[in-house]
């Protein structure tokens, strides 16, 4: 018996999205605050 | 004597030059070669409904330890303790508990006597591509591996495990790059390699990926469909009978990834200030972590072994992440046309090298953190300077490296009692301490302290109530379903049998771990009569006092 080969459904391809969407956005909105250039205590 | 009588200065000790340089070690140090290898690997074993566990897992224990991590390690550092048994003395008056900080060193440790081995094995890869010996041994793959460690019989079998010059030379090589390092100190050392390696990694990650991606279909697969064997949200899999291994292997890698729970992040925290914020600082490692394993190395190695074996091929590599990253990419690399170009040695000289290249970064930011603990034991406790500190870690690894390399079964054996079920035993020490001994509401205060977010206020009862109440149903199924049969070697942690020989690796291994577990101790009673924990338990009097 064969396995099917997997396929990239709507429901799999809206839930790679809001993944991604959300672990980049999470990143980058991270590292802006963190490197703000009017912060005080860049160095340590 | 008052607590501040003892309590070195900071510039004495161990500090960050910038906020960034300590953000990208401990994206360094949470980034390796488990999420790009370990990561697909479980992901596709697991299957459909993997993805929505990890990321219920991610909330519940990824970030709340990273947190508490981070609290702890700068209490510890404010009171000039870089590691686990200062930091956990600082939590309560119970002299026994400096005596779990043990753990806290000897798990990292021994994680990086493996890890180092391995970490060697790419650096040897890398250069092989490089030279374009590896684009010869195509088609033979898997004996190309067992020639390159010294094993007979493949990686998968190694009956005879004998370590060949080659696996050796590089070894020596990557050993010493990781002292030459260690011995430059966290601000000229670490902070320099993590700042340099991780956008170097991201770069050589971002490239690969987009060319995996970009990939013509192969006999009527598309690359994409790949990433359906563990994105598909099949939520029903998550409640059905069977669903605790889909749990498990997310809460697992989990752990692994992050490297929570061993140690590393602690230390990293404690050359922290007293107000420097960890709150915002401990969310963008999590997420330069989560960037790296679910964008990058999920969109790597195991779409581009669907596009070139299909799906059933692709459950039998999972089983291994030693398979996927050294015989199977160098075989899809041989088959991956480079842009405008064709695919064959070329194509395995420049991709393997990327590949190779990317996982030795990874690896070295890695085998530093996890160093890092001993070396401020041996520096802050016992009050060794950091070169001698360098020589006596070095000649650990050295002497106990020489079973792994040596002994079929030992690099197994240690990489699940340090690597899989320390992390979860030493989460849960620091995770009880903390939040209940310590208590929850100065827990939460002090991970708020110079805090440049809040942390929404559901944190204080999963990091109170969630998270300990998980590790410890992860830690009774355990002890239900696996504990006798492993420890009495009846069953591997992998599920299978122990060989002959895996035993007797097993033996040496768990007698090694024990050996270590007891030097550390009896080191710490050394530390405990020279008086360095004196500052804490005096800050203890004062406060009972008060």
């Amino acid at each position: 018996m064969t396995t099917p080969e997997p396929q990239m459904t709507m429901g799999a391809w809206i839930f790679l999205a809001i993944g991604w969407f959300a672990v980049t956005t999470l990143a980058v909105w991270c590292f802006r605050r963190v490197l703000r250039p009017d912060r005080s205590d860049d160095d340590g | 004597m008052s607590a501040s009588d003892a309590v070195p200065a900071l510039d004495e000790r161990d500090h960050w030059g910038s906020r960034l340089g300590l953000i990208l070690a401990m994206a360094g140090n949470a980034v390796g070669l488990g999420n790009f290898l370990r990561f697909p690997n479980e992901a596709v074993r697991a299957g459909e409904g993997f993805m929505t566990a990890y990321f219920v897992c991610l909330v519940l224990l990824g970030l709340p330890l990273m947190w508490m991590e981070w609290s702890l390690g700068r209490r510890g550092g404010r009171l000039g303790y870089s590691t686990a048994p200062g930091m956990l003395q600082s939590l309560t008056s119970l002299r026994a508990v400096r005596y779990l900080g043990a753990i806290g060193i000897v798990m990292p440790l021994l994680i990086v006597i493996y890890y180092v081995y391995i970490e060697s094995w790419t650096l040897g890869y890398a250069y092989q591509a490089a030279t374009g010996e590896l684009g010869a041994s195509i088609g033979a793959t898997q004996a190309h591996l067992a020639e390159y460690t010294g094993a007979s019989g493949g990686f998968a079998g190694h009956a005879e495990w004998m370590g060949s010059t080659t696996a050796y030379t590089f070894l020596g090589i990557t050993l010493l790059v990781n002292l030459f390092v260690l011995s430059r100190g966290v601000m000229k050392g670490i902070e320099i390699v993590a700042k340099v390696g991780m956008p170097l990694l991201v770069l050589i990650a971002v490239a690969l990926t987009a060319r995996v991606m970009t990939l013509p279909d192969q006999d009527g697969r598309e690359v994409a469909d790949g990433l359906a064997l563990f994105w598909t949200p099949n939520i029903e899999r998550l409640f059905s009978s069977g669903a605790e291994v889909i749990w498990l292997a997310a809460a697992g890698q989990i752990f692994f990834s992050l490297s929570v729970g061993s140690g590393a992040i602690g230390t990293f925290a404690s050359y922290l200030t007293d107000d420097d914020d960890v709150a915002l600082t401990g969310l963008t490692t999590v997420s330069a972590n989560e960037f790296c394993e679910v964008i990058l190395g999920g969109t790597l190695a195991i779409p581009a072994a669907y596009l070139f074996f299909g799906s059933e091929q692709v459950a039998e590599i999972a089983q291994s992440s030693m398979a996927l990253a050294f015989v199977t990419m160098p075989d899809i690399f041989a088959s991956m046309p480079m842009l405008g170009g064709e695919a064959g040695p070329a194509s395995v000289q420049v991709f393997g090298t990327m590949w190779f290249g990317l996982l030795f970064v990874a690896g070295i930011t890695s085998s530093l953190a996890l160093s890092q603990p001993a070396m401020a034991f041996f520096q802050d406790l016992l009050g060794i300077s950091r070169g001698v500190a360098t020589l006596i870690v070095g000649a650990i690894i050295t002497l106990c490296v020489q079973p792994i390399v040596l002994v079929p079964g030992v690099l197994e054996e240690v990489d699940y009692w340090a690597g899989t079920f320390g992390l979860v035993v030493f989460s849960l020490v620091e995770v009880v301490l903390l939040m209940w001994v310590f208590g929850a509401r100065r827990a939460w205060g002090e991970l708020h302290r110079g805090a440049e977010i809040r942390i929404p206020r559901m944190f204080f009862w999963i990091m109170t109530w969630v998270t300990p109440a998980i590790l410890f149903v992860m830690l009774g199924f355990w002890g239900w379903n696996q504990a006798l049969p492993i420890l009495s070697m009846e069953r591997s942690p992998g599920g299978g049998d122990y060989s002959l020989a895996a035993r007797h690796g097993a033996w040496i291994a768990r007698g090694m771990m024990m050996g270590l577990l007891a030097f550390v101790v009896v080191l710490i009673a050394v530390a405990s009569k020279r008086g360095r924990f004196d500052a804490v338990m005096a800050l203890h009097d004062e406060e009972d006092g008060a």
